[in-house]
């Protein structure tokens, strides 16, 4: 009997440096001549613990460490960590405080639907795109900059509060000898007054700059001929997959916890939630631009609110934050407040408190466990990206080789997110 | 109709077309470069980077030793040791923070009860060999001495929200 | 939304009756508890119950109470908690089962009722060491190809048992004990209740 040539499949590495893996993801990929047979996604290589790290640190000193989670969307990470901590401790938080909560948790959303169009088009051949929507997020990251301190990793929000008010002014440009005074004062312009004001006026800008991003992208064959019909998930599967976010608002179930489940002062917002039909990249494509744009509403909204009303930001129950600087070095009781903040901690009642929120990537949701000490018994965090990313399987499933690179772009991965 | 133009529409490359005006547009619009190492991006007032030790204006170092940074920080980065003087003021003998363990999360300045470490605007600085970036209690104060008129007026301007 | 909540634990002691272990809510989340005999029937149940309607597994994880309040714990160790979410009711429900043996947690698994479990127990496996009966593909996940034991556990140190470092000699990666001394700035205290509430120390 002639021997039959064998045929096997071809197995490939996708990662762990390949540039459309964003971040170090390795997908093995056996192939069937150029078609996916299976697609194993190996995760873990930024698994730093932080769960484990939590419950040797005290409640406060987590909060550092969720915005190294998902880094581009840093304040909706520690989001839901505050609100399931104060879930445990009961605590009230300034009204003020929740509306730049929701304030800054749009332009997060913002901020990381910018990156992942961006470079979800750069992937997928769109080199343009990448260029515009960086020079948006840039704009933003000042807003962070001006808030936190920091551009990437905040430690804004706080059990209780936020660290701060905004502040009622904004850094500028100075003149030098690639700018003369007339640019830097056009590029002064709208740095003029508070931070509010400039927030303002970029959300005047920006859906201008979002019809640009559909100009180039939308109707574009080519980003057309990469993304619809690749990687369509019925709602059915969805749902058993465990989809949240934009990838389950892309196969057309809504479910947005703004609306839902809202939390903070999201049901006195004023939005839509846009819905895909067909649940391929394309449709999850489109719910992202759509929802810049609402996320661009829900800032202004705030915005007129926190210009009428000023007031505390944070919780005036010192055993859970501490008193104001002038405070503590005036009076002894706030002195021994502030020294047992910050060397013991907060002590959380015993309990167990699931707080979620609408991340920009799905529904991120913070599991704490208390036993009532000053360090968290244990912290589950529950990531978008984890189920997304183990369905990449079945996405990818019959599909070309070059098309993991479109399911990868939409499932908006990040592995610090996922990997945590 | 709808079905002429868009086959028009198709055929003429007509998104596409839309697509490079806009790029084409932008081509010959004023540029938003920044040119980096001689030019730079605004930098906010709240800004946490390298650390500092600061000083009163008699040049006594304000650091008491009370240890609140060492105990709030979460990646455990600063090691201290503390000794009384002999004028009776509790002073720290060592001062150290390691920076690559840092992550910069300001809490070590939010603790300090007489404003003694800060993080101040600095953001590049480097190391060139291992251990150059553990920064010892004389280079903390070295980087406070020349930096503290910046200190005070951020800590100043910032003080109303604190 | 409590009553929602009530409405929503109203239809659990209907459906489920004898079922429930523990049955209770605080803090505005309803959280039933299961005996692992029951653990796959009841998820079924709630998956396809009319009244209940729990589409989604948010998430699943492993618990190890065997440190809870500094020895106050006297039930079994590993527990696997899991969070359900109904989009169409919009209610949610954490479900909690322990695993009979302490040296040797094993837990059916829920694979076949929600998908997203996959991922989830193989997680809690790597993590915990609790064994899915009828997963298929139970590998670790977050993990070190190769790595012994399992990292979330009470019992297993914050800074591990090995280091990784490159041998100048043997000119590969080498494994060796670690070498970085534990410490810890503030030690983890229980105080007494009613601490810190108001009119109270």
């Amino acid at each position: 009997m002639p021997a039959m040539a064998e045929i096997r499949n071809y197995t490939i590495n996708f990662g762990p440096q390949h540039p459309a893996a964003h971040g170090v993801l390795r997908l093995v990929l056996e192939l069937d001549g150029e078609v996916i047979v299976r697609a194993d996604p190996h995760i873990g290589l930024l698994h730093r613990g932080t769960e484990k790290l939590a419950e040797t640190r005290t409640w406060l000193q987590t909060l550092p460490y969720l915005d190294r989670l998902d880094y581009v969307s840093m304040m909706c990470n520690e989001h839901a960590y505050c609100l399931a901590v104060e879930r445990l401790l009961g605590a009230e938080v300034p009204l003020r405080a929740q509306y730049i909560r929701v304030m800054m948790d749009e332009v997060t959303r913002i901020l990381n639907h910018l990156l992942n169009i961006g470079t979800h088009a750069l992937d997928i051949g769109a080199m343009t795109m990448v260029l515009y929507t960086f020079r948006e997020r840039e704009d933003l990251m000042d807003v962070y900059e001006a808030v936190s301190g920091a551009r990437l990793h905040a430690a804004y929000y706080r059990p209780g509060g936020v660290y701060r008010d905004l502040p009622d002014r904004m850094p500028q440009y100075v003149q030098n000898k690639f700018k003369n005074a007339e640019t830097v004062k056009r590029l002064n312009e709208a740095r003029q007054g508070s931070l509010l004001d400039f927030i303002e006026d970029f959300t005047n800008r920006f859906p201008a700059y979002v019809d640009e991003y559909e100009t180039l992208l939308t109707d574009n064959r080519i980003w057309k001929q990469r993304t619809v019909g690749v990687g369509v998930v019925s709602p059915e599967r969805a749902l058993a997959l465990g989809f949240t976010g934009p990838m389950l608002r892309g196969s057309g179930v809504e479910w947005d916890l703004r609306k839902k489940q809202p939390y903070e002062v999201y049901d006195r917002m004023e939005f839509d939630v846009p819905v895909g039909v067909n649940g391929d990249c394309y449709d999850r494509y489109l719910v992202r631009i759509e929802e810049m744009r609402q996320a661009n509403r829900i800032v202004k909204q705030c915005i007129d609110w926190l210009r009428m009303n000023p007031g505390p930001v944070i919780t005036d129950n010192h055993k859970v934050a501490p008193p104001p600087r002038e405070k503590m070095k005036a009076g002894m009781e706030e002195l021994i407040h502030h020294f047992k903040l910050f060397t013991e901690g907060m002590h959380v009642p015993p309990g167990e408190a699931y707080a979620a929120i609408e991340h920009p990537k799905g529904e991120f949701g913070v599991y704490a466990i208390s036993d009532g000490g000053n360090k968290p018994y244990r912290i589950k965090l529950r990531s978008p990206g984890f189920p997304h990313l183990a369905a990449t399987d079945e996405m990818a499933k019959g599909h070309m080789i070059a098309d993991a690179t479109a399911i990868i772009g939409t499932i908006d991965l990040v592995l610090g997110d996922t990997d945590r | 109709m709808e079905k002429i133009t868009n086959f028009f529409k198709t055929f003429l490359l007509f998104e596409l077309v839309k697509g490079m005006a806009l790029t084409g547009r932008y081509f010959f619009a004023r540029k938003i470069t920044v040119q980096f190492p001689e030019e730079k991006t605004p930098q906010g007032f709240r800004f946490r980077g390298l650390h500092a030790q600061r000083r009163y204006a008699s040049g006594e170092e304000r650091c008491i030793g009370c240890k609140l940074c060492e105990a709030v920080c979460p990646a455990l980065a600063i090691n201290i040791e503390t000794e009384e003087r002999e004028d009776g003021t509790r002073r720290t003998t060592r001062y150290d923070i390691d920076l690559m363990k840092c992550i910069f999360c300001g809490f070590c300045e939010e603790s300090c009860p007489v404003d003694a470490i800060v993080e101040t605007r600095i953001l590049e600085y480097h190391g060139e060999k291992r251990g150059d970036l553990y920064y010892t209690k004389p280079m903390l104060l070295a980087v406070g001495d020349k930096y503290e008129e910046q200190i005070a007026k951020d800590r100043a301007a910032d003080a109303k929200y604190r | 939304m409590s009553t929602r909540l009530e409405t929503l634990g109203q239809n659990l002691q209907n459906v489920l009756g004898e079922r429930i272990a523990r049955l209770g809510t605080a803090l505005g989340e309803a959280t039933l508890e299961v005996a692992p005999a029951n653990y796959l029937e009841t998820a079924r149940i709630l998956r396809d119950h009319p009244d209940l309607r729990f589409e989604q597994l948010i998430d699943l994880t492993g618990v190890d109470y065997s440190t809870w309040g500094d020895g106050a714990w006297n039930g079994r160790r590993f527990a696997v908690v899991s969070h359900l979410t109904s989009v169409s009711k919009n209610w949610r429900l954490r479900l909690r089962v322990f695993a009979d043996d302490d040296g040797y947690p094993v837990l059916p698994s829920l694979i076949g009722i929600w998908n997203s479990a996959n991922w989830y127990e193989r997680e809690a496996f790597d993590l915990y060491g609790i064994l899915f009966e009828g997963h298929p593909d139970l590998r670790r996940i977050l993990t070190d190809y190769g790595f012994v034991g399992h990292p979330f556990r009470k019992d297993f140190p914050i800074s591990g048992h090995v280091e990784m470092r490159y041998d100048p000699e043997q000119r590969r990666v080498i494994y060796q004990p670690v070498t970085i001394e534990p410490r810890e700035n503030t030690p983890r205290i229980i105080r007494e209740e009613h601490y810190g509430d108001a009119g109270h120390g």
